[in-house]
């Protein structure tokens, strides 16, 4: 009896260990895996998932970790920098500057998200950039519409502090994540995934 | 000496084992922790969509939300009948619908240029049910995106009114 006891209590405890180490060896995979896969491509600080037909069980599980409710490449192209242009992480303890300009797409955005992949509180309620919203540089005062070519430049800051314009609140987070959004973007996107002109991501405090 | 051999052993063989039903059953165990999330967060039904205007930084469902669009979302169940998506959409934004499977693959996405007006009138049902969409579970999630690129409030609540009109019916 005190032998199948322990057994018992040898088994379970088995079941628990082996539960813990299986379960937190996927979890801390799969964020590893968020920066060296198959299925993503580098450009620069920014990766890209090249794929997102999500037919692999890591491919899924991925996504829905850190990108639940994603579209499909085919809708949207999600350019995510988690690092800066020295490949160092980002964090709030420093300011970046990026100097970019219009990516070929229907609509285009920049959001910084916090350690916890969420909008980070900011007293200004200011969590992105898009084609509209966004300042751009050498506008015509007059005609500011206008002046919005596809040449036309930006710089986006990510502080702490607040800044002039186009400012991204970083909060107070070890780790952020800025993610750009193509929506709809032109072949030559799909074609040069690795290669389009992206904005580097500059320390400079 | 033995017996720690054979507890390390069993202990490698069943961390495998949770390694591998995390990876596969990871995405189904997210969307079931929404569908409760969501499900107790208020009088939401199967089958009715849920307006969500552009996420702050108060919303904590779902990760990485995207502040610049408005949201209908609603959870499908096919089980019984096919249903029909309606619904009147704006003809100057970018808007979509998409569909998730309970393992969260997006299996559907249609957005403004595709369709032939603004008006989505969509059926959506299982196989052997005659739909413009057929799924392979009869249960899931639509999502239905639309873009304020604007932070105005006045635009903001006009084009709520166009969520507003999305209803889901029963074929």
């Amino acid at each position: 009896m005190i032998r199948k006891l322990k057994l018992a209590l040898v088994g379970f405890l088995a079941i628990i260990i082996s539960g813990v180490i299986g379960v937190t060896l996927a979890i801390s995979g799969l964020r590893n895996m968020s920066q060296e896969t198959d299925f993503l491509a580098w450009n620069g600080s920014w990766r890209v998932n090249v794929d997102m037909s999500l037919e692999t069980p890591k491919q899924r599980a991925l996504v829905a970790l850190v990108g639940l409710f994603a579209l499909r490449e085919t809708e949207v192209v999600y350019y995510i920098a988690t690092v800066d242009r020295d490949g160092n992480p980002l964090t709030s303890a420093h300011d970046y500057i990026l100097s970019g300009t219009i990516p070929e797409a229907r609509y285009w955005s920049y959001t910084l998200y916090g350690e916890d992949d969420f909008l980070i509180p900011n007293k200004n309620n200011i969590y992105a950039y898009n084609g509209k919203t966004i300042q751009y540089a050498e506008r015509d005062s007059l005609n500011p519409e206008l002046s919005i070519t596809a040449q036309a430049t930006y710089n986006l800051k990510i502080s702490q502090t607040p800044q002039d314009e186009n400012w991204l609140p970083s909060g107070d987070n070890d780790n952020l994540a800025l993610t750009l959004r193509l929506y709809n973007p032109s072949p030559d996107v799909y074609n040069n995934l690795e290669s389009i002109p992206l904005p580097q991501i500059i320390k400079v405090k | 000496m033995k017996r720690i051999a054979m507890f390390l052993g069993l202990t490698a063989l069943l961390s495998t084992g949770f390694y591998y039903l995390t990876i596969q059953y990871l995405p189904n165990y997210i969307y079931h922790k929404f569908y409760t999330k969501v499900v107790n967060s208020g009088d939401r039904k199967v089958n009715e969509f849920t307006m969500t205007m552009a996420p702050d930084e108060t919303s904590r469902l779902v990760v990485k939300p995207n502040p610049d669009f408005a949201y209908a979302s609603a959870f499908f169940d096919v089980s019984d009948r096919p249903i029909r998506i309606t619904g009147d959409m704006p003809d100057s934004t970018y808007w979509s619908v998409a569909m998730y499977y309970p393992n969260t693959i997006n299996f559907f996405v249609k957005n403004d240029l595709q369709f032939d007006s603004s008006s989505v009138d969509i059926s959506l049902g299982t196989q052997g049910q005659n739909t413009d969409v057929v799924a392979k579970t009869d249960k899931g999630f639509i999502l239905i995106r639309l873009l304020i690129a604007e932070r105005d409030e006045y635009i903001q609540q006009h084009m709520l009114s166009y969520l507003e009109s999305l209803t889901i019916t029963y074929l």
